[in-house]
């Protein structure tokens, strides 16, 4: 089965380098936790010194922001990696080798998309653990008995999250969620197909303005079918009832419209590859 | 099985207007080292390229085996490029198993005996080696298949002396009745002893074809003097 084949070696070279890229978010993470605890201790708890206080506030605010800026970059990080690897092994030098490899296209393609999409949940996942260990932070910072307060905390943000009181607001969250995860399904998708149209077409300029296109149209699609709904209703409608209703079908035909460019960006690779292959390095 | 490994009927490639194969036709028999020659972008690469499944021509017909371009086309096929394809993090070890994995008939075994004779750590990485090095690694790697066809793109070029004698006459010890090697160079002297048969090449065409024993016994010929006879007028 030469797609698990692919698969392995995909993954393996992959995830080489995007292990890193976890182990510094969830580093970052550790970082900004540490940051709030001395925030914690030196101005809210108070020291006595005002200058120190002060100043080590300032600073340990500073790290708390520039950790967390990193966490968000680590997530972006896993992103770039994905395009170059992508880049290299389909238009590069490598492209050589992945090219003459006895494969389908279908296979090429799946191998890569699933890894690529693998990577982004990893740095997702490790941003996400960063993310909360820096919020249980505060939450545990704001009591004398932590462990007590941990379990409420987290009790209290499980609560949140599933007490919805009606209908119309858990469609909310599931539209907004769906939508979240379209983008995240469909970007690797169109960043792929942007990167495959430029750099593998023969006519470097047609491949360009092929990708931008391609690009182009779909972020119109997009914009429209996310915004049509919201004005729509904000000219025509006054009720609260049909303005979730529609924001509700509108995620609906948006996510639709998604799937549309993602099966098209699909397509277009594949055609690309078997049709209009041209690796010129 | 057709006995012709590769078969060209009016294969033709265009780069946008430029015209890079222009109907070339070529039949290729099976057991035959044949040296593809022709001055600059006369279309050696773009040929070799589309027949390893890298480029689409525009027109016509390439068949490999009797399959057309394709994963099974592909299979059948070793191609050595003009430089080196694998990652430069990858270990030697790694190109192997790579290989291993997806050519049935790559023989490992033999690999990791030519590699000891050169001297390189299986668990070297790739930039912890010489250009030299590496090339001779991705030689070993493409050698050690029992492919029905080689391509070669320039395997002597940019190379020592040396390390020219020893991409030949690992070439040479590879090569078995069953398969064809198709050597495209500029450095006819230097692998015209290997050669059995000559394809000239001159703005995407196929200008002459023949043996190169017959050429010796009865023109008297070196294949390098009728190239540089036939392309004396080709500056480019």
């Amino acid at each position: 089965m030469k797609f698990g084949k692919l698969f392995k070696h995909e993954f393996k070279q992959s995830f080489r380098l995007a292990l890193p890229v976890y182990l510094g978010i969830i580093i970052m993470g550790f970082v900004a936790c540490l940051s709030a605890v001395v925030f914690d201790r030196t101005v809210i708890s108070g020291n006595g010194n005002e200058d120190l206080a002060g100043f080590a506030g300032m600073s340990s605010m500073g790290t708390l922001a520039l950790s967390l800026t990193a966490v968000g970059a680590g997530v972006v990080g896993a992103w770039i990696l994905n395009a170059v690897r992508f880049l290299r092994t389909m238009t590069g030098q490598q492209s050589y080798l992945t090219h003459t490899l006895p494969v389908t296209a279908d296979g090429l393609l799946m191998s890569k998309i699933l890894c690529a999409l693998l990577v982004l949940l990893g740095a997702v996942i490790a941003a996400g653990i960063a993310v909360f260990c820096v919020v249980m932070t505060f939450l545990v910072l704001e009591s004398t008995t932590p462990i007590r307060d941990l379990i409420d905390a987290v009790y209290s943000l499980v609560k949140a999250l599933t007490d919805v009181e009606n209908l119309s607001a858990l469609s909310v969250i599931w539209s907004t969620l769906g939508r979240v995860v379209m983008l995240a399904l469909g970007m690797p998708m169109l960043l792929f197909t942007a990167i495959m149209a430029a750099g593998s077409l023969v006519q470097k300029r047609k491949g360009l303005l092929g990708a931008g296109l391609f690009l182009g149209a779909s972020a119109v699609l997009n914009f429209i079918s996310s915004l049509a709904a919201g004005l729509i209703s904000f000219l025509f409608v006054n009720s609260q009832d049909v303005y979730e209703t529609m924001m509700v079908s509108s995620s609906m035909v948006n996510i639709f419209l998604y799937l549309i460019v993602i099966v098209a960006g699909y397509f277009f690779m594949r055609w690309i590859i078997t049709k209009k292959l041209n690796v010129n390095v | 099985m057709t006995s012709s490994v590769l078969e060209c009927r009016a294969l033709t490639k265009y780069y946008g207007s430029t015209m890079a194969l222009d109907s070339l036709d070529l039949t290729l028999e099976k057991g035959r080292i044949v040296g593809l020659l022709g001055p600059n972008g006369s279309g050696k690469t773009t040929l070799i390229k589309i027949a390893a499944g890298l480029l689409t021509p525009t027109s016509g017909t390439i068949r490999i085996c009797g399959f057309a371009p394709s994963p099974e086309s592909k299979a059948l096929v070793s191609y050595l490029p003009e430089f080196t394809y694998f990652e430069n993090h990858m270990r030697v070890r790694e190109c192997f198993e790579l290989f291993r994995d997806f050519y049935d008939d790559f023989d490992e075994t033999k690999a990791r005996d030519m590699i000891r004779d050169l001297g390189v750590s299986p668990e070297k990485r790739m930039r912890e080696l010489s250009k030299g090095m590496k090339e001779k690694v991705q030689l070993v790697t493409v050698m050690s298949r029992r492919s029905r066809l080689f391509l070669l793109d320039e395997p002597i070029a940019g190379v020592d002396p040396a390390s020219r004698d020893y991409i030949l006459n690992t070439i040479i010890r590879n090569y078995s009745e069953d398969s064809t090697i198709l050597i495209s160079t500029h450095l006819i002297s230097d692998v015209e002893n290997v050669l059995d048969d000559y394809v000239f090449i001159r703005d995407g065409k196929v200008w002459q074809t023949g043996s190169v024993e017959a050429l010796r016994e009865n023109e008297n010929k070196s294949v390098d003097a009728l190239f540089r006879e036939v392309f004396r007028y080709e500056v480019r």
